[in-house]
Formats: structure tokens, sequence, C-alpha cells
């Protein structure tokens, strides 16, 4: 008996023993799949895309708390200025330094990689040659997206056209590709995707022909007049590219949503007139936090006395000339008979009876003057959208418009600086934090009609009827009368080495897509930033008695003008092009820094 | 002498009872196993010299012997062991020392007592015994576990340290085996996150940074590897810690930081069966808990600073306004508020700390087991109970654990020995929801508790941390693990064991969350935060695995004359499978009942796996000449799944060797020295730890793409980019130099140990160097980069008894320090590893006070000191504009101007080394006392030098908007204060607040400490009063556990806590503890 026993364990600690195969070690992940697995079928180069939209962005408060990527850029230029914060802008105010690292240089760089690793695996997939065309336009179109936001902060930068190894030393370190093969580059994929492209994408609210058409137009005008006013020259092809791309949208999408704020705050903007990609938010799966930091104590942004100045009144006058301007000194007169647009961006004057208290609801006080603006906007929307009063993010009312962050009643949220409280993103679909659901519109038609304009003004084609195909029907929106070619009134405050009709396409731009992020874009192309932001950024006037003079005003008078943060030394020649982040020049010495820094 | 003995059974023990302080009764279960003969006792090396032999039964005449056990000072011992040696007959003794048993004139009786030396008595013609067992203060024959076997410390080779739990755990209120020998091994350094119940964040590490990729000490019960906290420190019998490669070797790939073993009570054959109960109350308050300023001197310093109107809408000045009037006249504002503009202006301080933490802690352990041993069988089966209640109100913050420990050793034939363990633990966390981060953080006047009552009468609770705590839902872990050990030792021939070991464990996780959306109040503006049914939800998360392990290992044991050697070789596999998902559903249909089934909202999900398995082969050789000269060869052959097939194995040798001066000619008339040993090693052990389990496989994860699907409302499932992988990585190779001295002096009354040590982390995985950003990923893992630790250890321990009084001190140092010597980081990229960096380093400026009005062209400075022109020569910030009061700090590179440069070591800027972090000079001291029935134990620890650098509220004043004062930063510069301590503050702490709090070295702070970690007062009753009701030892005591610490940190920023952040962690608890020990 014991012997067997004896005998039987012997054995079988020989059979583990000699079982102990190396197979044992062979382990693979059961939850990832791998390059080889992954680009095979039209599915799955689907699947790997909608990777790739991640990246399309807006509404992104990735920079930080009370940051908005595509709000934060405005505050440099002349438009538009923080609503909290303690210093003025860092462009401004000449605070920029050589970063040691950028996320502005690294993570285009992530994304053009994710976009070359499905291109490169095109070729060898079981796609059909159509599948091939479509998915390498998607490709193109998503890099592209990539290099127009390097090439705009760095111009010349190093053209990755593949997903690099580790070994490719040459591409790795090699030297920034020139600001116009970089270009050209991106004008030539952008015009392949749009003639390979499926004309209907992947379907609902994907990348098709016209998605690509609106970023040639973004695109050609950027590029175009940044190379005619830092004279790079060959202007002509990029504006001639995006006038061609706009000509083509206005064709394709000739009507517009009538109703401007919808837009922007709309639980849903599908089939909605005019746009051509949104980024959809839903309840508990994708939220955004626009509205609700608009309607906190941080805010989206001011708008400056020279912003609000800038929209007309709805005699299409602006308001040095109109008649119908009743002058700025109170705020109720200001606001009277303007562009529409502008009672949508920022808040309108008004005050509310709240009891004195932080609450919910809230009464007429007994002065009608306070009810003028609260009025107007219940004939000019619904409920839902932007009515008076205001209120903060979980519903409290705000008392009063101006409201001001130095002087706040007793309610230190939805405050200003200048008294032009921007809030263009401002909705009341949801009272909760980081909850916002309303649809992101990327791309949209509002952008390419004044693409259009500005473009076939710089073409030379500029006609009455550019004029109606475009600034006048956005005009119209605003119910403002249209313009008419040979009857410009001409604006006092025109930087005369501007001529009257081109600046009367720039304030549309301005007006239209205000708070959307093109601002100090836009002042870059046209060489304008120290001219027109480098100066005193100013509120509205107030006498500061009736605020226990806490309000800092313009050359510290007892009323007049706001001036938050007094006059900033201006914006360096150098500036216009960003710093390249020091780390990639001591890793790859062949990367020069841009000039001054 | 062992012909002489006559044996009546075929097979034979030796039993001696707590011979040995340490680790006996592995010793034991190995030497039952093995068949030791009692002769083998009388050689040196337990388990090799041990010999197998086949007994013949012959009949003796025998007589009733009877006696009686005495201590020292002529009190009987109870309890006493008094075995027949040779064989497995046995009693013990009575309450009044005496036994009775029967044998004849040849037996030789074994009388062994716990702490005391063992005695053996040869029977003779004697029939009535007395003996007097003295007490056990040599410890030469000391024993320790070493790998896959155990070792007389004397011959041990490697750098090892032991402890015996019963020295240090002395009953102390501690449910982790890991906090019970904190400070007690030198070169172990132990690190917590919080002082919450069932904090599972303990960090350890052996000898400080290990690799850049991680790598913590494989952890041992019994030779199987275990998570620490399954381990049931009342189960402990001792403690080893292998330290140097030589030592851990043999344990392989998950060993490369060295390893604890952990060795647990076992029962012994041939002992009636004992039943002992413990059990401690404790209560607990925090330890370290930082004080808010006066909502008086935080309005104040919110004007001194030009923040006005603050972010609740109150304006500054007519709030101070009310302050002083309250001030004159507290009467006036009964209600401690004065209400002005529809808005409420608090003027009295509120306790939210207190109302949050007002329950005093309360943790009760129960330990029962019994433990005792037929001819052929032992067994002990442990059950422990601890259920620790944190500080903070309600039982949220609470850590139940149940463990059942079973061992049953029984020999199936005379040359097969089974060892069965079935462990078990199950415990239930709640995790506390109100943030203590809250408590610390919200204003010195926020409503403390209690609800807000509206104007019409309606009452809502204020959104308070204690309000939280009852009304909100506190997310439970419940974990279930099950191991099942099995162990098989064959004998086929003399001096040949082969043992097959097989380990199955199963473990099982479950976090329930979820949330109520109660209704509240905000407490600052007497609001109420919105709620929103849809929000409501139920979670539910579910991980297991399932781990197996296999060790198959034989042995062979030779003397040849005066050549001893020892041969061991084997194999092992272990095999690892993890496995989660979890499920969330919205919008419950009732909060009371939560489930996934009872809510009708979105259902959301996910899931995920991973698996890993190592295998090794494994082989040493010892060998020792007298006792007198050591030398000890491993070898290991390793292979891990995370590599490569091509370069999956890899053999990594080690070698020891020890010369025991004592055992030489020369030293034999040098009786002050009865132990003298020095050692050397050198051993290479490999080191898988990557940061993923497949680091080989350019895996694309699932993930939810950024993009919603308008069909179905749900975000597309895509695939994420792979990561670079390299073709070929392979082990990362941890190899150790040791040099050692081990001495016993003064009538081995002190003991003391020394290590030095150089620890290589060669060939780890790092970036390549790193790569130009267009490469648009991470540069693949390469075998590129090395470290360097070097450090040294020192152990002294004194033991003796005078008179009554008996006691031991032990006193621990250790230090060490890393650096990177090999890195491929040819730029010098600051924000990366480079040669030469030593871990901890602490980069920043040079504090060169604050700038003063006279820096600033006169005239230039406006009212509010602000807006003014540096006068020429005196450098700035580059594109900064400084005010008086701002920090100035040093220009190092004299270029006029204060910069970070590129960040790079050729151009720091004006930044240097200021500090650095490691904890250096970490000690511990600790001792026992008796004296009659009293006894007296106590537990230091702290570190000699360390930095730390902290930016946060903890640090500074008013950091930020929604920022706090504590009571410790009133002195803040302002134009009448300009000698503050603090810098200049701003509105909103904006403008350069961020810039002068940057690290620099003024406010550098100094991290080290010493901490009472332990005093415990015992009291054992006199057995007199004991026998009358059956007991054999009844011992009562008294223990405070992290009575006090000695530091230079800011209150609330605990000096033991790995981060210490803002100080929103769970505090350290601070407890006071009675309970009882009770065995009969």
């Amino acid at each position: 008996m014991m012997k067997k026993i004896n005998i039987f364990i012997s054995c079988t600690l020989l059979l583990l023993i000699t079982a102990c195969s190396e197979d044992y070690l062979e382990k693979f992940p059961k939850d990832q799949l791998t390059e080889a697995t992954t680009f095979t079928t039209n599915t799955n180069f689907e699947t790997y895309a909608w990777g790739l939209y991640s990246n399309l962005n807006i509404f992104n408060d990735a920079g930080g708390w009370g940051h908005f990527d595509f709000i934060d850029s405005e505050y440099h230029g002349d438009l538009l200025m923080s609503s909290s914060g303690s210093l003025g802008s860092s462009w401004l105010w000449q605070r920029v330094t050589v970063p040691s690292s950028s996320s502005n240089w690294n993570s285009p760089y992530v994304n053009i990689r994710k976009a070359n690793l499905m291109i490169d695996n095109i070729d060898n997939s079981q796609l059909t040659a159509v599948e091939k065309d479509h998915w390498r336009s998607v490709g193109y179109f998503f890099r592209a997206y990539q290099y127009i936001k390097l090439i705009s902060k760095y111009g010349a930068v190093p053209w990755i056209d593949k997903a690099l190894s580790d070994g490719d030393v040459e591409a790795l370190y090699g030297e920034r590709t020139s600001r116009d093969i970089v270009a050209q580059n991106i004008l030539n994929d952008l015009k392949w995707a749009e003639a390979h492209l499926n004309e209907d994408g992947n379907g609902n609210n994907t990348i098709n022909p016209d998605v690509v058409r609106v970023l040639i137009s973004r695109f050609g005008l950027f590029e175009g007049t940044w190379r005619k006013y830092h004279s790079l020259g060959d202007e002509n092809t990029y504006l001639q590219a995006s006038a061609d791309a706009s000509a083509q949208l206005i064709e394709n999408h000739p009507s517009l949503h009538p109703k401007y704020d919808e837009v922007f705050n709309s639980i849903s903007l599908e089939g909605v007139n005019g746009i051509l990609l949104y980024k959809q938010f839903e309840y508990g799966q994708l939220t955004n936090r626009v509205s609700w930091w608009n309607r906190s104590s941080i805010g989206t942004g001011d708008l400056t006395k020279k912003a609000v100045d800038s929209y007309l009144c709805i005699d299409g006058q602006t308001r040095w000339t109109s008649p119908l301007f009743d002058g700025d000194q109170d705020e109720y007169d200001e606001f009277r008979n303007r562009d529409e647009r502008l009672y949508f961006t920022v808040v309108p004057p008004f005050r509310v009876d709240t009891d004195g208290k932080n609450q919910l609801t809230w009464e007429y006080t007994d002065n009608p003057k306070h009810r003028e603006y609260i009025d107007l906007m219940e004939n000019l929307t619904d409920g839902s959208h932007k009515s008076l009063p205001t209120a903060n993010w979980r519903g409290l009312i705000v008392r009063t418009s101006p409201h001001f962050r130095k002087f706040n009643e007793g309610h230190g949220y939805n405050v200003s600086y200048t008294g032009y409280r921007g809030y263009k993103h401002y909705n009341r679909f949801v009272d909760e934090q980081d909850a916002d659901i309303h649809d992101g519109p990327i791309f949209r038609m509002g952008e390419v009609l004044v693409n259009y304009a500005e473009a076939m003004y710089e073409l030379g084609k500029f006609t009455q009827n550019t004029a109606d195909l475009t600034i006048n029907k956005l005009r119209e929106r605003g119910s403002v009368a249209p313009l008419t070619i040979g009857n410009v009134y001409d604006d006092p405050t025109r930087d005369t080495s501007v001529d009257p009709i081109l600046w009367e396409i720039r304030r549309e731009r301005g007006i239209e897509l205000m708070s959307e992020g093109f601002r100090f874009d836009d002042l870059r192309r046209w060489k304008k930033v120290n001219e027109y932001a480098g100066v005193e950024k100013l509120g509205r006037y107030v006498v500061n008695a009736n605020y226990n003079n806490t309000l800092p005003i313009q050359g510290g008078a007892s009323e007049g003008y706001i001036s938050p943060f007094g006059v900033p030394p201006g914006f360096l020649d150098h500036y216009y092009l960003y710093p390249i982040p020091s780390d990639q020049i001591v890793l790859n010495p062949k990367i020069t820094q841009n000039p001054g820094w | 002498m062992n012909s002489k003995i006559n044996m009546k059974l075929k097979s034979d023990i030796c039993y001696r009872k707590y011979r040995f302080k340490t680790s006996l009764s592995t010793l034991l279960a190995l030497i039952s196993i093995i068949g030791i003969n009692a002769n083998s006792f009388s050689s040196n090396e337990v388990l090799g010299l041990s010999h197998f032999t086949t007994l013949t039964y012959e009949e003796i005449q025998q007589s009733e012997i009877k006696g009686t056990v005495l201590d020292e000072a002529g009190a009987p011992l109870p309890g006493c062991s008094i075995i027949i040696k040779g064989t497995q007959i046995g009693t013990d003794t009575d309450f009044n020392g005496n036994f009775s048993i029967n044998a004849n004139e040849n037996d030789i009786l074994v009388i062994s007592y716990l702490g005391y030396l063992t005695k053996e008595i040869q029977v003779g013609k004697q029939t009535n015994i007395k003996v007097s067992l003295s007490l056990d203060v040599s410890n030469l024959d000391e024993v320790v576990v070493v790998g896959f076997g155990t070792k007389k410390k004397a011959n041990v080779t490697g750098a090892t340290s032991s402890v015996d739990m019963g020295d240090i755990l002395a009953n102390r209120p501690v449910t982790n085996t890991l906090q019970a020998i904190q400070g007690t091994v030198p070169g172990l350094q132990i690190t917590s996150n919080s002082g919450q119940p069932g904090e599972q964040g303990l960090g350890f590490n052996i000898r400080g940074t290990t690799s850049i990729n991680g790598g913590s000490p494989l952890v041992l019960v019994n030779n199987v590897p275990v998570s620490i906290e399954d381990v049931n420190p009342q189960d402990v019998e001792s403690v080893t810690v292998l330290k140097d490669a030589a030592a851990s070797s043999i344990y392989g790939a998950r060993a490369a930081f060295g390893v604890i073993l952990i060795t647990t009570k076992k029962g012994v054959k041939n002992q009636s069966i004992k039943l002992n109960y413990s059990s401690t109350f404790s209560f607990s308050t925090p330890e370290d808990i930082p004080e808010k300023a006066s909502t008086y001197d935080f309005i104040h310093a919110l004007n001194d600073w030009g923040t006005n109107p603050f972010f609740t809408g109150q304006d500054i000045p007519t709030w101070i306004g009310f302050l002083e009037e309250n001030k004159t006249n507290p009467n006036q504002y009964p209600n401690g508020y004065a209400e002005y503009n529809g808005l409420r202006y608090p003027l009295v301080d509120t306790d939210l700390i207190g109302a949050f933490l007002n329950n005093s802690g309360v943790t009760q352990i129960h330990n029962v087991n019994f433990s005792g041993g037929t001819a052929k069988s032992s067994y002990r089966v442990s059950a422990g109970f601890s259920d620790e209640d944190g500080i903070i109100v309600t039982d949220n913050d609470s850590y139940k654990k149940y463990n059942l420990n079973a061992n049953l050793n029984t020999e199936l034939t005379s040359k097969l020995n089974s060892s069965t363990s079935i462990f078990y633990r199950n415990s239930e966390r709640s995790d506390a929801i109100g943030s203590f981060q809250d408590a610390i953080r919200f204003n010195p006047y926020t409503p403390a508790d209690g609800n807000h009552v509206f104007d019409d009468g309606r009452e809502v609770p204020y959104q308070t941390p204690a309000n939280m705590e009852r009304l909100g839902v506190a997310p439970v872990t419940l974990t279930d693990n099950i191991r099942l050990f099995q162990k098989l030792d064959f004998t086929p021939i003399k001096d040949l064991t082969i043992t097959g070991e097989y380990t199955f464990e199963k473990g099982n996780t479950d976090v329930i969350s979820g949330n109520n959306q109660v209704l509240t109040v905000n407490p600052d503006r007497f609001v109420i935060n919105p709620v929103n049914p849809e929000n409501t939800f139920y979670r539910k998360q579910n991980s297991k695995f399932i781990y197996n392990a296999l060790n198959i290992y034989a042995k062979y044991n030779k003397s040849i004359g005066d050549h001893n050697i020892t041969v061991l070789g084997g194999m092992n596999k272990e095999n690892r499978e993890n496995e989660w998902m979890w499920a969330k559903k919205t919008n419950l249909i009732s909060v009371d009942l939560p489930s996934l089934s009872g809510a009708t909202g979105d259902l959301t999900g996910d899931d995920g796996f991973g698996e890993w398995s190592v295998m090794g082969y494994f082989g040493r050789l010892n060998y020792n000449y007298k006792d007198k000269y050591m030398l000890e060869v491993n070898g290991r052959y390793d292979g891990s799944s995370r590599f490569p097939e091509d370069d999956r194995f890899g053999f990594f040798p080690s070698f020891s060797t020890g010369w025991n001066v004592t055992e030489e000619k020369f030293m034999e008339n040098i009786n002050v020295i009865s132990l003298l040993k020095v050692r050397a090693s050198w051993g290479t052990i490999g080191n898988q730890n990557t940061s993923s389990l497949y680091p080989a496989i350019p895996g694309m994860g699932v993930q939810n793409a950024s993009w919603i699907n308008p069909n179905t409302g749900f975000r597309y499932v895509s695939l994420g980019l792979p990561p670079l992988v390299s073709s070929s990585f392979t082990w990362e190779e941890v190899q150790t130099t040791n040099f050692g001295l081990d001495a016993r002096l003064l009538n081995s009354r002190l003991t003391t140990s020394f290590d030095i040590y150089t620890r290589k982390t060669l060939d780890m995985l790092a970036p390549g160097a790193e790569l130009p950003a267009v490469l648009g990923a991470s540069a693949p893992y390469q075998n590129v980069a090395d470290l360097e630790s070097k450090g040294w250890e020192l152990e002294i321990s004194w033991k003796d008894k005078v008179n009554d009084f008996s006691y031991n001190v032990g006193f621990t140092l250790s230090d060490g320090k890393s650096k990177v010597t090999k890195f491929d980081n040819p730029a010098g990229l600051l924000s990366q590893y480079y040669i030469g960096r030593n871990f901890g380093e602490i980069w920043g400026y040079v504090t060169d006070g604050y700038y003063t009005v006279d820096d600033f062209v006169e005239g230039t400075l406006n009212e509010n000191l602000t807006g003014g022109t540096l006068k020429d020569g005196i450098p700035a910030y580059k594109g900064r504009n400084p005010n008086p009061g701002d920090v100035k700090f040093k220009d190092l590179n004299d270029d006029g101007e204060i910069f970070s440069g590129n960040n790079t070591l050729e151009d720091p800027g004006d930044r240097k080394i200021i500090g650095n972090s490691t904890r250096r000079y970490q000690y511990g001291i600790f001792g026992n006392a008796s004296y009659k029935n009293f006894d007296l134990s106590f537990l230091l620890n702290g570190v000699g030098k360390r930095d730390v650098y902290n930016s946060t509220a903890m640090r500074f004043p008013y950091t930020h908007e929604f920022g706090v004062v504590y009571k410790h930063q009133l002195d803040y510069w302002t134009p009448e204060n300009t000698d503050a301590f603090f810098p200049r503050n701003y509105a909103l702490g904006g403008v350069n607040y961020g810039l002068n709090r940057t690290t620099q070295t003024k406010y550098l702070l100094d991290g080290s400490y010493l901490r009472i970690k332990n005093i415990t007062l015992g009291y054992n009753m006199p057995s007199s009063i004991l026998e009358k009701v059956k007991i054999d030892r009844l011992r009562f005591y008294v223990a405070g556990e992290n009575l006090l610490s000695f530091d230079n940190l800011p209150d609330g920023i605990n000096t033991e806590l790995t981060d210490k952040g803002d100080g929103g962690t769970y505090p350290y608890l601070r407890s006071f503890s009675v309970g009882l020990n009770l065995t009969f």
C-alpha cells in the first residue's frame, strides 16, 4: 500500500515537472485588438475612425478650470476679455515665455499619428477601391484638421505623413517643413478628400464632401490672408480655394436656420439648416460644461466696449452714425434698436426684484424701465432659450444687468468686469453642474458666409450679389437693414488702412462669430493684433458713485468707461508665431525657434 | 547515543516547545515531515543534518516520575511541556508547576516553556524531579526561515532581518501585519495614504527606490504569495525580511525587491488542546487636524488681500464692520450673523471639523484559536474578527474583517507527510462620503450641521460633510478570499526530501455604490442644491481573480566529516487571472431600494481582463565546514509571460559566503563575544514588473469615442492608438552586493547586526531616449536605464534580566539613497530622469526675501503698491511685474532676470537642487520589560532627514478664490507687516501669488519626525488566583497607539502620510485600547 502511494506520487511529480511547457507563458490580452486584426473590413475602419471624431472639439474645457480652448484665445483679441482672473491677457501684457513643453505642439501630432495609422493600413486591407478612397479621404481630413492648428500657431512644422516608428530617424529628427509645403499639402489633401469621400459620408452627422469644403473654406481664407498680410505671396491659390468651396456650400445650403440663438443653444442640431457637422451631447453619456460655466462666477468672457459698439443699429448704420442710437451713458438706451444678435450675445440690461435674496423666483420692479428688455426677449425667443432675467447654474435669479464683479449686489455669480457679460453659450436646459446637453455646432454656414465674403473681397470679386448671398443674409437674421454697395456709411472708428467695404465684411465676421474662437486668429492673419487689441480694453459707461466707487474707471475718473486692467504694454511683433516649446529644440536641434523668441 | 535510546514507534518526533523563538512552527512542520531523529538537534544545522532512522519497538520497564517546574525566582511554571525525548509521550505542568509521567530510567525528559531555556533531564533513579528553568536570553540557536526552508541564524549568509511577532506586537490594536512591524526591521519602509480603517494603500519597500517601474517586495505566508491584507497579525509567529539578492533570489521573478516571509503559528503534536482568546477594545481620535483661522481673522485677511466682494456675495468692508460690532457687543447678533441687503454675514465660528469627526472611533478585535496535536497530527484553527469604526460621524468609515485560518499537519506514512491549510477572509469596508477635504476647506463660519429653516418653515439639511455622511450612500467594498494550500513531503530515502506545494486562491471583490440625490441646502449661500432623480444610480462592480501556484522541489543533505552539504533543486509555476466588470443604471425607482433591476434609466457597463504567469527552475547549494565557513550558491532560470517569446527567459545567479569567527580556535577564550560572523553576498534577480501585463503586444484598447451615434444616443465604440513596442526587451536585473556583520556580545545580551549594500537595478525598462513629439507617441520601452541604491542598516538589541526584572530593547537604523546611473536623456531634460539624478531631488529657486518699496523707482508705485517699475539691476521673473511683498528669487545665472530656462540640466534657469524628499535615516526603537506580573512594551519610529515641498492650501493661506486660511497662516505680508513669513497675497489668490508659492528654499519643510507609535502596559493575573478557575493564563493590558509625534510640519500634514497634498486625506488616528488574553 505504502509503496503504491509512493510510486503514484513520484509519477505525478515527474509528470508535473515535464508538463511545464512554454505555452504556459504565452498570454494575450482578451480585450485588445492589434493593427493586424483591426484594419481589415469596412466596419472595422469605421469603428477605428470614430476615435478620430473624438478630436473634433467644441465646447471643450480641457484648458483647465474655467478655461475653454475655443473661447480663451479670444481674450487676447479686441472684442473679448476674461470675465474672471486677476490679470489681463498674457499676450497683450507680454507675459508669454517659451514653454518647456506644450500640448499645442504635442497633441496635434498624436492625432496626426491616429490618422496616419489608418491611412497606412488602407492598402493592405480587404476594402474595395471605393472604400479605400473613402477612408483615405477621412484620414486626410482629420490629419489636415490637425495641421491647420499647427500651421496657424507655428508656421512651418515638420510634415509627417505616416505613423512613424522610433527607428524613423530621418523623419523624427528632420527640419521644419516650410510653411509653403505644409500649406500646399493641407490644401491638396483636403481637395483630394473632397473629390473622393462618399457623398453621404458614413451617415448622419459624419464627414462628407461638404464638411471637407467648410474646412477648405476656413483654411483657405486663413492661409490666403495670412500670406497676403504677412507678405508671403501666393495668397490667391488659397483664397480661390476658399471661395470655391464656399460657393459650392452656399449652393448646397441656401437657407439658414432663422434663429441665431438656436444655432448654439439647442438640445439637438439634427437636421437644422446651415449646420454641417455638430457634436452631439446626451445626458449621462457625453456632456459639456459651457453653459454651466457661463452661469457661474467664472463666466465665458465679457465683451468689450469696442465689441458692443461694433453691432449695428437696425437701420444698418453704426451706432456713431445712426439716428436710432440713443446714447451709451444709459445702459437701456445703449441696447435699443440694435442688431438682434447683440441680445443673444450680451446680457441686455434689466433689473428685477428678488426681495434682496438669492432665490429661484422674481418679480418686476416698480420701475417700468427695468423690464424693457425682459419684454423684448419674450418676443424674440421662448422661455427655454434666452429669457430675462438670467439665472445662475442652479437657477438662482440674477437680479440685474449689468452685473459687476466688483459690485455684485450680494450675488457673486454671472458677474462681469466690463458690464457686458457674454452669454452666447447660455441656456437653461439643465440646472446642474457639469451636465450641459446642448449640441455644439462644429461647422456651420454662418462661418462659410463670412469666409466667402472676405475671400471674394480679397480676390477683388466682391459684388452686391456676393453681399446679398452672405452678409445680408446674416444681417437679416439680426433684423438689420442690408448692406448696399455704393451706399456704405463711413464708420468713424474705421481703421483707415482698411477699405470701408472690407471693414463692413470684417465687422460682420466679428459679430457673427463672436465667442467662437476666431477673433485672435483673425487679428493675427490681418496682422492687426497690437493695433486693435494692444490698447486699453474698456467696459460700459458708469457713474462710479452709483457703485459705491468700487469700479475702476478709465483715467481714474469718477464717471466714464470702465477699464479693468488699464493700458497693456502691447502685443510684440514676434508674438505672431507661437514659441516652439524648448524641449522639442533640445531633442532635435534641427528645429529652429521662431524669430524673436 | 542514538542507539542507546529505545523507541516505541517506527518514526519518531522531536518536540521542543518554543525552543526557538523564531519560526518554531514551520521548523516543527518540517521536522515532522522529514522524520528527523532526536539526535539531530545536537548538530547545528537542523535541517541539513537530520537523519531518518527506522527504529524498533522494545519493551522497557517504566515507573511513575513526579516533578515540579519552577522559574528562576522559584515560582511554579504552569503549562510547561514535559516530553520524553525521542517519543511523543508527554504531559504539561499544572497550576503549581507539578507533573507526573511514566518513564524508565534511560529516558530523558525535555522540559520547555515559552521564553525559557529548554532543559533535558536524565531520569535515572529519580522519582521526584525538581527543575528550574532559566529565562532564555541567548538565542544562539535561533532558527530563521529562509527560502524554501529554515536555517540556523548563525549560519545565514544573506542579508535578512527577523522579527518575532510576540516581541513587538504586544497585542497592539492593529489589524494589518505591516503596521505591526513598522519600525522594527531596518531597511523596510512602510508608508500609508490615509488613516482610514481598512486602508489598503499601505506602501512598503525594502531598501528604498526599487525601479523606475516600481516593484514591491513579495509577501509569502508559509511559502505562498499572499496579499498582506489577508494576514491576521494575531496568527503570525514571525516575520523574516530577505533583503539582498542572495537571500531572496531563490524566489525568482517576483522577489527582485526583497521578500517578506511570514510564518504563522501552528499546532504541535502530542499536545493537549489549548484554547486561547484575546480581545481588544480601542477608542481613537484624529491625530493631526488643521485649525482654521477664525471668521474674524479670515475676513480681515481677505480684506488685506483686496478680495472684495466675497464669492458668496458679501461686501468685505461691510462684513468687517459687523465683525467689529460683534466683537464689542456680542449680544447684538444673537443668531450669530448679521443680515444686510438680503445676505447673511456670519460672525461666529463653527466647528465643522468637529461636527464631522464627532465620533470617537471604536475598534474591537477578537481572536480565538485552539491548537493541539495527537501522535501523528497537529492542528491549529484560529478565527479573528475585527471591527474598526473610524472617527467620522456615522459608521460609514468602517472596516470589518473575518479571518479563518486552519492548519492540519498529518503524517500519512513514515515517508509521507501532509500539510493542509485553509484560509478564508471576508471583509466589508465602507467608505466615508462626506469629504474630509470639505470639512477642512469650508469657511470657518459655515454651518457645521443641522438644517436650514426657510421663511415658510420648511427645513432642509445643510450640505455639510457631517450631513452628507448621514444622508448619502456610502460605497461598500465586500471582499472574499479563499486559499487552499496542500503540501506533501516525501522522503524516499535517507537525506532526500521531495516536496510538492500547491496553492489555489480565489478572490472576489464587489464594490457597491450609488447616489440618492438627497435634497440639501448650500451652507454658504443658503439656497437649495439642485437634485435630479435622473442622476440617482446604483452601480455594482465585481472583480475576481484566480491564482494557482505549484512548487516542486527536492532537498538532499549530507554530512561527510566536517563538511556539510545541502542541495536544493526545483521548479515553480504561478498563474493569475483577473477579471472585472461593472454595471450602472440610473434613475432609481426608489432610492431606499437601490438595484439594477429597480432602475429605469440608462444601463452602462464595461469589463476587463488580465492574466500573467511566471515559471522558473531553481537550485541552491549550501556548504559549510564545521559551521565556520559557509557558502551558498543560488541559481534561478526564470520566464515571464510579460516578455516576448525570444527574450522570455533569464538566468540569475547569486552567491553568498560567511565566516563564523567565533568558531575559530583563537576566539575560544574571548568570552565576551559569543558570536562574530562576517558575511558577503553578490547576486542578481530578474524583475518582471512592467506597467502593463502585455507590454510586448501593441494592443488597441476598446474605448468609447467622444462622439455619439445619432441613431442610438450612445457613444460609439472605438479603438485606441496602439503603443509603440520595442522588438526586444526583457528582464530588468537587480544586482545586490551586500556586506554584513553579526555579533553577540556580553553573554549574548547584546546582539547587533550591520549591513552595507549597493543595489543596482540594471536594464530597467524605460522609454528609450525621449523622442521628438512629431512621433505622436511615447518612445517604446527598452532595457535602457540603470539605477543604483546605496545604503546601510543597523540593528542593535539588548536583552537582560535582573532578578524579577527582565527586559529587552531594540534599535534599528537605516539609510539609503538612489540615483540614476544610466538613462537615455542626452538633452538633459529635467522633466525626465537623467544620469546622476538622485531620487527625490527637489528643484527650486533660492528665496532672497521680498521685494520692498525701495526696490522700485520712486513714485512709480501706485497707492495699492502695484504697477511700479523696478530699479535697474533688480531682477524680476520673466514676463512678470513684481510688487512689494512678492517673493524675490536669487538670480543664480546672473542674466538679470528670473526664469526656468529651457528646463534642462544645462539651463535650469535660476533653479537648483534645494532638497530631497527621500526618507533618510529611518529608525525604530522598541522594547519590552516585565517585572513580576507587569509588563511594558513600547515602539517609536521616525525619520532623521527629509525635505518636503508643499504649495497647497495646507501650507499657504488662501490659494484661490474658494480658499481657506488656517490658524498657522496668519503671519502674511502687508505693507505694515513686511517681515511676515508668508508672502503678499492678492484678490482671489491671483496676480503673482502662484509665483510666490513656487518651489523655493524658504518654504521648504523639514519632514523629519519621531513618533511614539505604541506603549502597552500589561498585567498577568497571579496563577494562585487563576488556578481556582482553571485558567492557565489571564492578562489585561492597556495600550496607546500613535501617542505623540515630534515634527516640524504644519498642522494637518501628517508626517507619515505619503501624499501630503492639501491635507484632505483621512487623518491618522491616535487610539487607546484595553484588552485581555486568556489561555486555558
